[in-house]
């Protein structure tokens, strides 16, 4: 064959043209095709508030030609000014994630197994309402159940109405405690618990409180504690941290307390020793304001002084003497003394009991009566909110229009025992339980409880974003938008000095095929002849948020987010009967709101006036008692249980140890980049996991330097963490920032759904905890579970 | 094949693979094809998807192709080198080896070179280097040499081939056409002779600072930078000296399997090998001593991230390598050539093979655990080198070998013209080399 | 004018979102779980954590890493092409369209800053979309890194250019110094005395990382004291 210069030529060129077009070398990205056929670039702004997680930050969308393209912090929100988490900035991730459920989903096969069709919605909700009808009328009431992951936001009252309107006290909100909650609770002082300021304190003591990767407000707490930091080169301000790991609150501490976990109240109660025996407690304060500080012989003292000399509080901590005497003296001695109890990390047996310590310690110290370092929360001008509690005595559910502080406890202090109520006989079987925002085959630590309990539920409704863990014991799966498609108002966070209502608008138009959870609520609520919406036909949930905003608005009280004035200035104008802005009609009141993106009683809360009615009470040996007499669960049985053990001691004695060279506790932590779990879905926070450890898209097993050299272990090795609830492969990562006798391994992965960045990816520590409950609070105990490691030969 | 002439030529051993190759020889291109056509296959996956086929990763950026890069290139010293310092020091026994020695750098150049071009990220702009080209990056400077080199090189082993040539056409070897016209016309006239002795003169002496700026420049891209186990001023004459050194074993590989399979003991023989070794012997002396030099200052410094790559090679997970990078290049190869009664043919051939692969390490032990280090405190890189460069490394000693078994296909591997030069000259120009050194006789006795 | 960075460690808390912020403002894309195993995960915006000392004197160090931006760069020396240079204003820029992929200047960067698109960036379906438009996507076989989010600078030299005035401080401010909650990275023009920068670069507990080896990085740490 003769082929012709110019043939060959042609014949290059186009060989060339083809592996152009075909190699991915040589292609133009695909994302630079989109932007080159994009419109004509405007840039607009919208404002919401951020749905990752309930701190409720404010946040302003950037879009371009309406296709959102970053989210950031909304500058004059008062939580987060300005400032948002990595959870925040994934957030598209979610709203635009491949694996959202686009239709309602029934399932096909057995529960535990995948399979789903799609059905229509209004198939789906006339067999709900069918369901809710039948089992409201037929049976006995109560055989209904809502188990709700409470976003701090006003769904969760729409929810709670649903729920005791149609029939059912049976409203379980799902909700990690705030700091202190526990032991404010048992002292009796508020509910939610007191907020602090804390930039006023020049002794901040947290027993396991991670302030900085936690709910709530990561945010507002890293800000915060950045100032701290830099203020206390210049003051002294002294921080200190007692855990067992050094989490982010101990590695920005100037101080961090090795601890054994689950003897944090034994600690405390040893400070308070110390504190008690020289003499240099708030004696004013105790004796105006609390009870049961020395009465007869049940009374705190007496149990203090006889139970924690600081010997025997080294031995159960493993914290020397010497460190417990001289924190005692320099806590007790600082002007404004702050210990805050909480948080996952101090979910132990003894998570009442030791916040309740830590509570006493604030009023021996003087905690309590430091200027401006505690105030009380001012309720949101509008009708009060009924809440859900739960009486251990009666075990009963309810919804009433407030807490009676110390007798019942809060319903959410109980939603992750339920499976354990439902089989002590507490709780009724259910026929129909709705579950929305919350997964928790995953979160639980009794997956297995719950998987069973699940299965024995006939009508198991989900509504969620993506098919997730649970959603394998559900039996309809109903989509839900997410919270950059939808209505809502988020509650003042708790804990934080100042009120604020965030308002969620949509971004973008929802996904067709999601519907926000409220209004299918609402309309579910119509179906079975429950008006949610009165004075309307519609089943809007932006209606309902309306009519709180008009509350709002009707009060007079408070204003739109406003760009930052002094404190004076704003003071000013008030006197003068000024407001920042003006807003003649609610239309121009919703207008800021949308614009601003919230509402605000600006300053800060009050400070606590003690002398109106509040008084703190003390532990006792009887209080105690009476305590575990009650106990919302089963109490666990112990081999040699004696009936003259004091309970504070039956308590201590729970307190296990490692046994030998490879027992460790397993203690799991929150990561900022995932929190709930929910963090696994977005490919973002899969790679931010790893910032510190470097194993992204993983999970790992922190281990001190000491016990890896005994077991001949390198940073890497695979081990086997063995409970007995089962055993999971993880790498090992060799830190000095765990004490010798913990394994710490980070929560949030290991899922068997929740979308394709998180199905199969790493392991879930909370699937090996034994069932251990703190018999006072009902709470399930994160850190309490001895492992066995053994090394993996490769 | 037509026997094209029946006069028997006294070098008939040399004449034999081009004009008879036999069967075998279709066998084992036909199997290095196959090679390098699935290396072909996987290379073309490499530019496809990305580098992403590689093991390489942040912070090790470089693994396979820069290895193998600064390995090919050091063989390539082998030849042109080795055979221009031969040839100016007038070693008479040289004869019979530069040939061999000059094709390997001819051949192995082109694939070293080759190698950082694999290496890229995106080989479709590599013309960048010409119109973005930023004479400031040692980069640059390695384009320059080697191109420098491989120019030299070709041309230094083309000249001295024209009267081998010239002798295949005259013996009407096919195809005709090739010898026809890459003779040049060649006559084997005195003017003609007194040409290409001046053309290799010249060459001679060009090609000789050419091949030792190409290693030196090859040390540079790494001494260049800052970074700890890189930044090293003995750099460019260890890289030389490692270079020569990885030569000599390479060109002793390849006479030993040309002796054995072209029957060549008549040519090469025990002498050859006996030179080559100890040259081989002195290398390997004066590699240990640089090696020991660049680790001994580097240690009594303790700097800690010099430290960090120090002990990473020393006892950490380069420690088998180094040791065995020791082992291949010193312990064994001094020990076999210390030795007279060792240093046979196959005591030579293992210390030689030895060496190649004892070098070859030494360059992965001075590109990965610099990488693998990094100053900060970032966790220790790992690299494992996927199926593609496995393969691209495989690919490329198929390549080299094809390369040489179709050279010697077509071309002689001994320089017939030189032999037979040597068979008439050498001892005249001996006896009269020697006669120039040796003391004049005393006059006196002369008168006598 | 020479922009550069501080970063005051006595007040950052290693909370991250400045590592979160960089990635998407910049579209730096997400590195999946195989690749990541590798060591291919691209972070502009980086954390290094050094431990000092034992317990109870252990003391955790946490880095916030992005590109130093050398006035003596080690990596734009090597470049054989120019695809990384230092510009007028003191930022190491890449050319993305120029580089050929050598990693030439990744080897060279002491400070290990450097990524790679070892395979062609990819966004999960639907993500694509939500890149910023004003930062070019990165094609596969390109280095990158922190840029000082030089397009905001671009951005912000229009702006002042429209309202005829100069550059103020403050107007340009990267994603990650816009979104750190401490307020921990100051970013500005360290030749302008009136820039805060200036002032904490002169602060007696201002660092420089790998200080010796003369490369004068434009990121200055404020050393943590207590
Ligand atoms: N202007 C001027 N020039 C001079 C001289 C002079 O007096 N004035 N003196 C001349 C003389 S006498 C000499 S000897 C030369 C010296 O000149 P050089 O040989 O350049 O010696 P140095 O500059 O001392 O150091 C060389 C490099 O080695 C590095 N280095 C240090 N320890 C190690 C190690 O353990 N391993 C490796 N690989 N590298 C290491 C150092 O970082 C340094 O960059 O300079 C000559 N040049
Ligand atoms: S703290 Fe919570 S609400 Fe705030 S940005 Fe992070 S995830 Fe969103
Ligand atoms: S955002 Fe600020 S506080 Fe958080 S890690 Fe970065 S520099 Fe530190
Ligand atoms: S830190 Fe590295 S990449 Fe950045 S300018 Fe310096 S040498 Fe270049
Ligand atoms: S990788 Fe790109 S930027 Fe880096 S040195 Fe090579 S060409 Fe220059
Ligand atoms: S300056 Fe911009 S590019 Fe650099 S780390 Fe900060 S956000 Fe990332």
């Amino acid at each position: 064959m003769k082929i012709s210069r110019r043939v060959f030529l042609q014949l290059l060129g186009a060989t060339g043209v083809l592996a152009g077009g075909g190699s991915r070398i040589w292609a133009i990205p695909d994302e630079w095709r989109e932007k080159l056929r994009s419109g004509p670039r405007l840039e607009t702004w919208k404002m919401s508030v951020c749905g990752q997680c309930p701190a409720g930050c404010g946040i302003r969308v950037r879009l371009i030609d309406d296709i959102p393209v970053r989210i950031l912090g909304n500058p004059i929100a008062p939580v987060n000014k300005g400032f948002i988490c990595p959870m925040g900035e994934a957030g598209l991730e979610l709203l635009y994630h491949p694996d959202r459920i686009r239709s309602p989903l029934r399932r096909k096969g057995k529960k535990g197994e995948p399979g789903w069709e799609s059905v229509s919605w209004d198939d789906v909700l006339k067999q709900i309402a069918q369901a809710l009808r039948e089992t409201g009328k037929a049976k006995e009431p109560g055989r209904v159940g809502i188990l709700m992951g409470d976003k701090n936001t006003l769904l969760t009252q729409l929810a709670g109405e649903f729920a005791s309107r149609s029939g059912s006290s049976h409203f379980f909100p799902w909700r990690t405690p705030s700091v202190n909650e526990l032991g404010f609770w048992q002292g009796g002082l508020a509910f939610p618990p007191l907020a602090f300021d804390l930039t006023r304190t020049d002794y901040l003591v947290t027993f396991g409180t991670n302030l900085l990767e936690e709910p709530l407000s990561p945010v507002y707490f890293n800000r915060i504690y950045g100032g701290l930091k830099e203020k206390r080169a210049r003051t002294g301000l002294k921080m200190v941290h007692v855990d067992a790991r050094m989490s982010q609150a101990g590695r920005n501490a100037t101080e961090w307390v090795q601890i054994r976990p689950g003897s944090m109240g034994v600690f405390a109660l040893g400070l308070a020793y110390v504190i008690l025996r020289d003499n240099i407690y708030d004696q004013d304060f105790i004796s105006r304001h609390t009870q049961d500080f020395r009465e007869g012989s049940d009374d705190f003292q007496t149990l203090v002084t006889r139970d924690y000399s600081p010997e025997h509080v080294s031995e159960v901590t493993g914290v020397p003497a010497q460190t417990i005497l001289r924190l005692a003296r320099e806590f007790s001695s600082a002007k404004a003394p702050l210990a805050l109890a909480g948080g996952t990390m101090a979910a132990s047996e003894t998570e009442l009991f030791t916040q309740w310590g830590v509570a006493s310690l604030n009023a021996l110290a003087g905690s309590f009566t430091a200027e401006g370092l505690w105030r009380d929360p001012a309720p949101v001008p509008w009708d009060p909110i009924p809440v859900s509690a739960f009486s251990p005595r009666s075990g009963a559910f309810s919804r009433k229009p407030e807490y009676a502080l110390g007798s019942d406890l809060p319903a959410s202090w109980m939603a992750e025992n339920l499976p354990a109520l439902a089989e002590a006989g507490k709780l009724p079987d259910l026929e129909t339980l709705l579950i929305a925002h919350v997964n928790p085959v995953f979160q639980a630590s009794n997956q297995k409880a719950w998987r069973d309990w699940l299965s024995r539920i006939p009508l198991v409704v989900q509504f969620a974003t993506i098919i997730d863990d649970t959603s394998a014991y559900a039996d309809l799966v109903l989509p839900l938008t997410t919270y950059l498609e939808q209505w809502d108002l988020t509650l003042p966070t708790p804990n934080l000095p100042f009120s604020q209502l965030g308002l969620q608008q949509p971004v973008v138009t929802p996904m067709s095929g999601a519907r926000p959870l409220g209004d299918i609520l609402l309309s579910l609520g119509r179906e079975v002849g429950v008006d949610l919406l009165p004075g309307s036909s519609g089943n809007s949930y932006e209606e309902f948020v309306e009519a709180r905003m008009q509350q709002i608005f009707a009060s007079g009280k408070g204003t739109p987010f406003f760009e930052a004035v002094s404190l004076e200035f704003l003071e000013d104008l008030r006197k003068r009967g000024w407001q920042v802005y003006s807003y003649p009609a609610f239309a121009d009141f919703r207008r800021l709101l949308r614009e601003k993106g919230g509402w605000w009683d600006p300053g800060e809360y009050p400070a606590v006036d003690w002398k109106r009615k509040k008084t703190f009470r003390f532990p006792t040996t009887s209080r105690l008692a009476t305590l575990l007499q009650e106990s919302p669960v089963p109490r666990p049985e112990r081999d040699g249980d004696t009936k003259d053990k004091t309970p504070n001691l039956w308590l201590e004695e729970g307190i296990r140890r490692p046994d030998g060279p490879n027992s460790f506790f397993l203690v799991p932590f929150t990561s900022l980049m995932n929190m709930s779990g929910d963090g696994a879905s977005q490919p973002l926070l899969q790679e931010m996991f790893g910032l510190y450890s470097r194993l992204y898209w993983h999970t790992w097993a922190e281990m001190h330097p000491e016990r890896a050299k005994r077991l001949a272990l390198r940073d890497g090795d695979l081990i086997r963490v063995v409970s007995e609830n089962g055993q999971m492969t993880l790498p090992v990562k060799i830190v000095p920032t765990v004490s010798t006798e913990i394994l710490s391994v980070p929560f949030g992965q290991g899922h068997t759904e929740s979308g394709r960045h998180a199905k199969k990816i790493g392991a879930n520590p909370v699937a090996l905890l034994d069932h251990h409950t703190d018999p006072l609070s009902g709470r399930n105990s994160w850190n309490s579970t001895l492992v066995r490691v053994e090394k993996i030969n490769r | 094949m037509e026997q094209a002439s029946a006069k028997p030529h006294p070098d008939a051993a040399l004449l034999r693979p081009i004009e008879n190759p036999g069967r075998s020889f279709y066998y084992i291109v036909g199997a290095l094809l196959v090679i390098i056509a699935y290396t072909g296959y996987v290379y073309f996956r490499q530019l496809w998807f990305g580098l992403g086929v590689t093991g390489m990763a942040q912070p090790v950026t470089w693994g396979f192709y820069i290895i193998n890069f600064v390995f090919f290139i050091g063989i390539s010293h082998a030849g042109t080198l080795i055979s221009a310092i031969l040839r100016m020091s007038k070693a008479e026994w040289r004869r019979p080896i530069t040939r061999m020695a000059e094709v390997i750098t001819a051949i192995v150049l082109a694939i070293g070179g080759l190698h950082p071009i694999i290496d890229l990220g995106r080989p479709d702009r590599i013309m960048h280097i010409f119109y973005n080209g930023r004479l400031q990056s040692p980069l640059l400077w390695d384009v320059a040499s080697i191109t420098a080199y491989f120019t030299a090189s070709t041309i230094y082993l083309y000249i001295p081939l024209i009267p081998d040539i010239a002798v295949l056409r005259d013996r009407g070897v096919k195809p005709r056409w090739l010898y026809e016209f890459l003779s040049w016309g060649w006559q084997g006239t005195e003017r003609q002779h007194k040409v290409l002795d001046r053309a290799m003169n010249i060459l001679m002496v060009m090609v000789i600072p050419i091949a030792v700026s190409v290693h030196t420049i090859i040390s540079y891209i790494f001494a260049m930078t800052v970074q700890p186990g890189w930044h090293s001023t003995i750099f460019g004459p260890y890289f030389v000296v490692g270079a020569i050194f990885s030569g000599i074993a390479a060109i002793l590989v390849l006479m030993i399997v040309f002796r054995k399979v072209f029957r060549l003991e008549g040519y090469l023989k025990h002498i050859h090998f006996n030179y080559l070794s100890i040259l081989l012997l002195i290398m390997s002396l004066i590699w240990f001593y640089f090696t020991f030099s660049e680790y001994l200052t580097g240690y009594y410094g303790h700097e800690p991230t010099e430290m960090r790559v120090f002990w990473y090679k020393f006892s950490g997970d380069f420690a088998p390598y180094f040791w065995a990078m020791i082992i291949c290049n010193f312990a064994l190869p001094v020990a076999i050539l210390c030795n007279s009664k060792t240093r046979t043919i196959p005591g030579i051939l293992i210390a030689s093979i030895s060496v190649v692969i004892g070098m070859w390490m030494e360059r992965l032990i001075i590109v990965v655990p610099s990488l693998a280090n990094p100053r900060l405190p970032y966790p220790t890189g790992i690299y494992i080198p996927s199926h593609t460069e496995w393969m691209l490394f495989l690919g490329g000693i198929s390549v080299f070998i094809l390369g040489y078994m179709i050279f010697a296909r077509f071309f002689p591997v001994i320089s017939i013209w030189e032999i037979e030069e040597g068979r008439h000259e050498s001892a005249r120009i001996v006896t009269e080399r020697i006669d120039s050194y040796m003391p004049d006789p005393e006059p006196s006795a002369a008168g006598e | 004018m020479k922009w550069g960075m501080v970063i005051d460690l006595q007040k950052c808390t290693g909370c991250g979102e400045c590592a979160a912020a960089c990635k998407t403002e910049n579209n730096v894309a997400i590195v999946e779980k195989k690749e990541s195993e590798m060591g291919r995960t691209m972070l502009w915006m980086d954390m290094l954590t050094i431990y000092e000392g034992k317990y109870p004197r252990l003391r955790v160090r946490q880095i916030p890493r992005p590109c130093m931006h050398c006035d003596h760069p080690p990596c734009t020396k090597v470049c054989p092409v120019r695809a990384t240079y230092i510009n007028e204003e003191g930022i190491v820029a890449q050319i993305y369209p120029q580089c050929i992929g050598c990693r030439y200047c990744m080897a060279a960067c002491p400070y290990t800053v450097k990524s790679f698109n070892w395979y062609k960036p990819e966004w999960p379906p639907g993500m694509a979309q939500t890149t910023n438009p004003d930062v070019s996507v990165r094609p596969v076989g390109v280095v990158e890194k922190c840029t000082f989010c030089v397009h905001l600078l671009q951005k912000a030299k229009e702006q002042a250019k429209f309202e005829a005035r100069d550059l103020r401080e403050g107007d340009f401010q990267p994603a990650c110094a816009d979104s750190c909650p401490t307020g921990a990275i100051v970013f500005g023009d360290l030749e302008n005395r009136d820039h805060r920068v200036n002032h904490l670069a002169h602060s007696p507990r201002a660092t420089k990382l790998l200080e010796d080896l003369g490369t004068e990085p434009k990121v200055i740490y404020l050393k943590e004291v207590d």
